[in-house]
């Protein structure tokens, strides 16, 4: 079994690349290591470790199994019959459950090393013999709260008594929390107090929960959400300091928590204890003598404190239009309001940020104005600011219109004179807008706010409406941060107008900013709504229940119409049927069938001028992403990536005015009712996902793995669908590209040389083909022929992955190091125009690099037989002519015969020439690139650079598998290039290093031996199998 | 000609099928034929081929390595079936060896390219990978291309095509069967299988349900249903599970499909189509592997990229959609296609593989 991918295990372990922390460290005195280990029956592999020369020293243990390194522990868990037996303070025990790819009913070998030195544990087993029946283990949390985790581990695992450990970004936070369990066998109930450090970072990030060894041998684990807490303070008049939490305040009800008060941070007095959180409220009393001024108050839990949960101390205000929650709507409208005219009531995903900011619900009141009405809005009730700040009073207010409006705040006093007015300027965005009312009142005296209107006609809509300084003033909406590259900028439905939960829109109808809902030859209505989460995480997802569709319901996207619609991208989202969404059909969900289809989803493309809303019959179509995806109750997540051809690509510059635009479509052809959310689309640069679409996947991980390492599978892991009739080419998948087969960071290739156009079509066309692995390319022009570059450069135009780069003035070798430079992959390879690669010639280079960090430079079988060419009258004859083609054989066929051959994978060598040559760019920049000064040709600088590479003891690997063939008169880099004069430079540049002696040893190296032995023996492809190999 | 196959385990499965009918065939053409297998599983591997015994192939028993030196000394060929009993066939030829006895030729019957069933560099994986090369200078023999280019591309070693074998006695159609109402689909769910994708299977038949409401009736075999609830499955309340079937029971079941579901990630061979084919009903079967072998698409079978669950709802659509007459059409195609497969071809080009071999050795 190779390691678990999950685990980041390092072939060359070092303390900073251990799974936790490791701080180097020098015992007292020499070590002395001890422990055992031993298989229970409960699949468990459990042991101590310690160093009895340092008793607080906790060791790491590798697991070994079948002689391959599987997991690294750290043995530090409490076992109370060490301190029995006088193990120290007993804290060296570690457990480890059994991966399932081991527990196959078939003899295993194990051991554990301790890491640190090389000493073996004590173990009376050799081997262990597991069933494969068992239940895996899972782990369930059912409550999250500051009094108590709890859930359930299910799985006959752990029979004995175990302590569940912590686990944040990947490192073990805390290996003995004390856990009670009830029940047994299969199903048992767990429960701990969370410590206060724990809270802490609950507080800050999302921590997992896992028995011992589990998240080691890659089993799920449970997820403890981040708990969204936000504070707020106030002193009131009688000195009482009222504290309310909002967020996941169920999290912290019936907790009593002490309250520090700190200023600049330096704590003012002893801690406090307030009364228990109910239902979101504390307070305590502030000491006296203290001033309140500046103050901030904090949260400590059992001795800790929360340093997330803080919040400054506020004097003076009241909230007054209550929407940190909008709980006051009653059945007549908004509770303790008086409205001028009839509110209607909206909703609005306001993001989250915005929305703990101002302890926003997301409710919102809603006024039509119409001309015969006033133009007043709001009456406030009477109230009476303590405080007035130099003669004003402050109001704030979350507002937006349909245009922009003029709104006035008008304070009166019980006599109905009026004693202060300000104005305040609303537009198409929400806004928070402040401002100070002057006021000639004393304070303590009750007065009436009055919001009003100074125009006649359009909509204003109020989030949020305070007196008083309870708000921060933040950012306004229009700075809510939006990623770069996303082209439905929906991601968190952050755009939404007010009133989604509309039942009645017919036809066309805009669902949402940017989002229509058309239902086609139907009048049937169409209910809308917005779902959140209920505390604003950013899982606020469109609810659309369609009860008819006579012919079909599209849901449309526009996309945003700045950003670039690249060639290639990825659509990303989530879609299912939730009781919510389906609630939207009211008396016809009963009607509703179990499963829902998405008939499609495309990308299409409408022309906008002269036409406000065009009917979906004028679309183009330009992708269909994904038919006939089934949805569930359940949300499920869809990855689809997409190509699309040169005139669907999309590339409109910042304010100009496109007279077309895009959509992505979501067609159903049944009644639906449905929920979409965490929608992304994203483009080109950013669609590298790690593992091929979902949708497209063997279902048994193992022969997706061997897919890629074995002979004949090649086309098991296309990312595009295979066909009974398209099987004869397994090499020949034109499918967009291979995801998974991409190194991180992306590949790049570069062609130089432009002197021979010819010879680069036929090196482009080979590119074209020659590969799935996801790459770029870029044309490194050197020649001085305008026509040629010209006819060139309107060739690749079209070409989306293919760029070009033309650095004037520059000589063969610095165009070379300036494309290597500028690219922003992470590998490049580079080619001469007029190279010609072969079927997964890239896949084999890839192949070769693997994963190893060590690995700088990679190059082709063909490197080999190039450096073999070289003059033999200046350096040794490599004997390596069978491996290069013979007249008559064609690239093809020779790769075909080499591959027969030879093994995949890379074979380390000590020197690689250029020909196909493949560069990690980090170990490029280190090694200070190319050395134009020194070397006119880049055949013999890249020779130069794979030298220096070797010599800092960096990797160089030759991918067996892998065929360029450079034609002798291809580009300017042929071996008979390097001239005398350059190899006594390198001979003068490398004195410690003999080329001939290198590449003598690279002819010596047992693989290209055997290859060359091995080549004349092969017959060519579609020769018989030897006897017997016919059909019977 | 003295041949044993070395086939250790408790039967049951679509290879030590193949291995049973042909070395019953290879009796009926005077071979003097036995099968080795483990003392362990000797009572249920008769218990399920009780046949052999009565047609006078042998059987003898091995527990270890000396057992099986004994059972293929004084043979002529010794057949390894699987990858484990390569390894045991090598094992026993070094006792052999040891002893002073003249050792048999070797073969290996390879059923299937098991390194697939293992994740790569486990030990097990290992041990299959090996099997190929741990006889030297044995035969190997295979009944699809795709195995025969497996083994060649990935090791190198030539392996010789034979024919493969259908219990025609077992697996015929019903012709009278009445084949009005709704298209019967049926389809195999074995969870403890990854690569045969009961996931995937789950899924499509709940899809199947929801796509073609009551056109079609789903039924799938292959577990028990406590194993499917232990294992998470959730079968559509559509679906008639029938549970664990046996051969015959599943022959009858055939008999009465139109489609059968084989959604594997891949088949070496996929045999459960074929002797469905040789009952009347038509495959949907993976594009990867060997299945070519006989299945035609859109002629007498559907081939199709499996991973994708669009393709696989596209063939049983335009099989639903299709009218009688080409259902009927495909169907009597599957049924000749599978009629060629009669043991007794495969066990001639089989016996005429040994007998050139050993002609070869002597």
């Amino acid at each position: 079994m190779q390691p678990h991918p999950d685990k980041n295990i390092p072939d060359n372990p070092a303390p900073e690349a251990a799974p936790y922390a490791v701080t180097p460290e020098i015992p007292a005195r020499a070590p002395e290591y001890g422990g055992w280990a031993r298989m229970d029956s409960d699949a468990v592999l459990r042991g101590w470790a310690r160093d009895r020369a340092d008793a607080s020293r906790r060791l790491d243990v590798e697991i070994f199994i079948d002689d391959q390194r599987i997991a690294v522990l750290r043995a530090d868990a409490l076992d109370p019959k060490l301190v029995q037996l006088g193990q120290g303070d007993g804290r060296y025990a570690f457990a480890f459950l059994t991966p399932p790819d081991y527990r196959d009913g078939r003899p295993h070998s194990f051991h554990v090393r301790v890491r640190q030195a090389p000493y073996t544990l004590k173990c009376k087993q050799d081997s262990f013999d597991l069933p494969p029946s068992a239940t895996p283990p899972k782990l369930e949390v059912t409550v999250v709260s500051f009094g108590s985790i709890r859930g359930w581990l299910h799985g006959g695992q752990y029979a004995k008594s175990i302590r569940l450990a912590l686990w944040a970004d990947g490192n073990r936070i805390d290996p003995d929390l004390d856990t009670q369990w009830s029940g047994s066998g299969d199903a048992r109930e767990f429960l701990f107090e969370p410590s206060g450090e724990i809270l802490d970072r609950l507080c800050r990030q999302s921590l997992t929960l896992a028995a011992p060894g589990m998240a080691e041998a890659g089993y799920p684990v449970a997820r403890l959400d981040r708990l969204s807490l936000g504070l707020r303070a106030r002193i009131d008049a009688d000195g009482e300091v009222r504290v309310r939490f909002f967020g996941d305040t169920t999290a912290i009800n019936g907790e009593t928590v002490w309250f520090r008060l700190t200023r600049n941070g330096e704590s003012q007095a002893p801690d406090l204890e307030g009364a228990p959180v109910q239902q979101g409220n504390a307070q305590f009393r502030l000491p006296s003598g203290l001033d309140p001024e500046g103050l901030e108050v904090r949260v400590v839990c059992r001795g800790t404190l929360l340093s997330s949960l803080w919040a400054p101390l506020r004097q003076d205000c009241r909230d007054w239009l209550q929407n940190p929650g909008f709980r006051h709507w009653g059945p007549d409208g908004v509770a303790h309001w008086n409205t001028a005219r009839s509110a209607g009531r909206g909703f609005f995903a306001f993001p989250p940020a915005q929305a703990l900011a101002y302890g926003l619900t997301g409710d919102v009141l809603r006024f039509d104005l119409a001309e015969e009405r006033n133009g007043d809005l709001l009456l406030g009730q009477e109230f009476q600011p303590h405080r007035l700040s130099a003669g004003a009073l402050p109001v704030s207010a979350m507002v937006r219109s349909d245009r922009e409006i003029t709104l006035a705040l008008a304070l009166t006093n019980p006599a109905g004179r009026a004693v202060g007015r300000a104005e305040i300027v609303s537009s198409k965005d929400w806004r928070f807008l402040t401002v100070d009312i002057p006021c000639e009142e004393r304070p303590g005296e009750p007065l009436t706010l009055t919001l009003c209107a100074s125009v006649t006609a359009g909509t204003v809509e109020v989030a949020g409406l305070t007196i008083g300084d309870s708000f921060e003033v933040y950012a306004t909406a229009e700075d809510v941060p939006q990623q770069p590259g996303q082209l439905a900028v929906n991601t968190d439905l952050v755009q939404w107008p007010s009133g989604i939960l509309r039942d009645n829109l017919i036809g066309r109808s805009e669902l949402a900013r940017g989002w229509y809902g058309a239902n086609h030859r139907s009048e049937a209505p169409i209910s809308v709504r917005a779902l959140t989460n209920g505390n604003y995480e950013g899982d606020i997802a469109l609810a659309v229940a369609v009860p008819e569709v006579p012919e079909y319901f599209r849901l449309e996207i526009r996309l945003h119409p700045e950003t670039a619609l690249l060639s290639r991208g990825m659509l990303d989202f989530e879609i299912g049927s939730p009781p919510a969404a389906r609630r939207l059909f009211q008396s016809a969900v009963a009607g509703l069938p179990e499963y829902g289809e998405i008939e499609r989803i495309q990308i299409v493309r409408r022309r906008t001028e002269g036409v406000v809303h065009a009917e979906p019959g004028s679309d183009e179509l330009l992708v269909v992403l994904a038919r006939r995806l089934m949805i569930d109750r359940s949300y499920h997540r869809f990855r689809l990536p997409f190509s699309l051809d040169a005139t669907g690509s999309q590339a409109i510059a910042p304010g100009e005015r496109p007279d077309e635009e895009y959509f992505l479509v979501f067609e159903f052809r049944q009644p639906c009712a449905f929920a979409v959310r965490r929608l992304r689309l994203t483009s080109q640069k950013d669609a590298r996902p790690a593992s091929p679409p979902a949708f497209l996947a063997l279902e048994d991980r193992n022969i997706e793995a061997h897919a890629r390492r074995v002979r004949g599978l090649e086309s098991w892991v296309s990312t595009t669908v295979q066909s009974a009739t398209g099987e004869a080419s397994p090499g020949g998948d034109s499918g967009p590209w291979l995801w998974s087969l991409a190194p991180a960071g992306g590949v790049e290739v570069l062609v130089c040389g432009a002197e021979a156009p010819e010879a680069m079509w036929e090196t482009l066309a080979g590119l074209g083909k020659g590969s799935a692995v996801p790459r770029t390319v870029r044309l490194v022009a050197q020649s001085p022929d305008r026509v040629a570059i010209a006819g060139l450069e309107a060739a690749v135009a079209g070409q989306p992955w293919t760029s070009w780069l033309s650095p004037s003035g520059l000589g063969r070798v610095e165009q070379l190091d300036a494309a290597i430079r500028s690219s922003d992959a992470s590998w490049v390879v580079v080619l001469e125009a007029g190279d010609q690669v072969t079927d997964g010639w890239l896949e084999a280079l890839v192949g070769a690099v693997g994963a190893d960090p060590e690995v700088a430079l990679a190059g082709p079988l063909s490197n080999a037989a190039f450096l073999g060419l070289m003059a033999p009258d200046r350096l040794p004859d490599l004997s390596l002519t069978p491996l290069v083609c013979s007249p008559g054989v064609s690239p093809a066929a020779m790769a075909l015969r080499l591959r027969g051959e030879a093994c995949g994978g890379g074979t380390p060598v000590p020197v690689l020439g250029d020909a196909g040559l493949m560069i990690r760019r980090s170990s490029y920049l280190a090694a200070g690139g190319l050395n134009p000064a020194a070397f006119q040709t880049s055949t013999a600088a890249l020779l130069d650079l794979a030298i220096r590479i070797a010599g800092s003891g960096q990797g160089l690997r030759m991918a067996l598998d892998s065929y360029v063939h450079r034609p002798p008169a291809a580009g300017a880099g042929t071996p008979a290039d390097i001239s005398r004069v350059e190899l006594a430079k390198l001979a003068s540049l490398h004195p410690d290093c003999d080329l001939g002696s290198m590449l003598q040893k690279c002819r010596d190296l047992p693989a290209l031996a055997r290859l060359r032995q091995g080549l004349p023996a092969i017959s060519e492809p579609g020769q018989g199998r030897g006897e017997g190999g016919g059909q019977p | 000609m003295k041949v044993v196959f070395v086939l250790p385990g408790r039967g049951g499965g679509g290879g030590a099928h193949s291995v049973v009918q042909e070395t019953l065939g290879l009796r009926r053409l005077g071979v003097q034929v036995q099968i080795a297998t483990t003392g362990e599983t000797v009572e249920a591997f008769l218990g399920l081929y009780p046949d052999l015994v009565k047609s006078g192939v042998g059987v003898p028993v091995f527990a270890d390595g000396e057992g099986l030196a004994d059972a293929i000394s004084g043979q002529d060929l010794a057949i390894a079936t699987t990858a484990p009993s390569a390894h045991m066939l090598a094992d026993s030829l070094t006792l052999l060896a040891a002893r002073g006895e003249a050792a048999p030729a070797t073969a290996y019957y390879v059923q299937d390219y098991e390194p697939l069933f293992f994740a790569p560099g486990s030990a097990a994986w290992q041990t299959a990978r090996a099997s190929y090369e741990v006889l030297p200078g044995a035969l190997l023999f295979a009944k699809t291309d795709w195995l025969c280019a497996m083994v060649t591309s990935n090791h190198g070693l030539p392996v010789h095509r034979v024919r493969a074998s259908v219990d025609l006695d077992l697996y015929h159609p019903d012709l009278g069967h009445d084949r009005s109402g709704p298209l019967r689909i049926s389809a195999m769910i074995r969870p403890s299988t990854p690569r045969r994708a009961p996931l995937r299977t789950a899924r499509i038949l709940a899809r199947l349900a929801h796509v073609h409401g009551d056109d079609v009736t789903l039924t799938s075999f292959g577990c028990e249903l406590e194993e499917l609830d232990r294992r998470g499955f959730s079968l559509s309340t559509r679906i008639d599970h029938r549970g664990v079937l046996r051969r015959v029971e599943v022959a009858d079941l055939l008999r009465t499909t139109d489609l059968f579901l084989d959604l594997s990630d891949f088949q070496a061979f996929g045999r459960t189509a074929l002797e469905g084919m040789a009952c009347g009903c038509v495959p949907v079967l993976p594009l990867f592997g060997g299945a070519a072998e006989f299945a035609r698409d859109g002629d007498n079978a559907f081939r199709v990229d499996t991973r994708s669950d669009e393709a696989i709802l596209a063939a049983v659509a335009a099989f639903v959609s299709s009218d009688r007459q080409s259902r009927a059409g495909m169907r009597r195609r599957a049924i000749t296609t599978a009629m060629s497969y009669s043991i007794a071809q495969s066990v001639h080009s089989e016996a005429d593989l040994f007998a050139r071999a050993l002609e070869r050795r002597l």
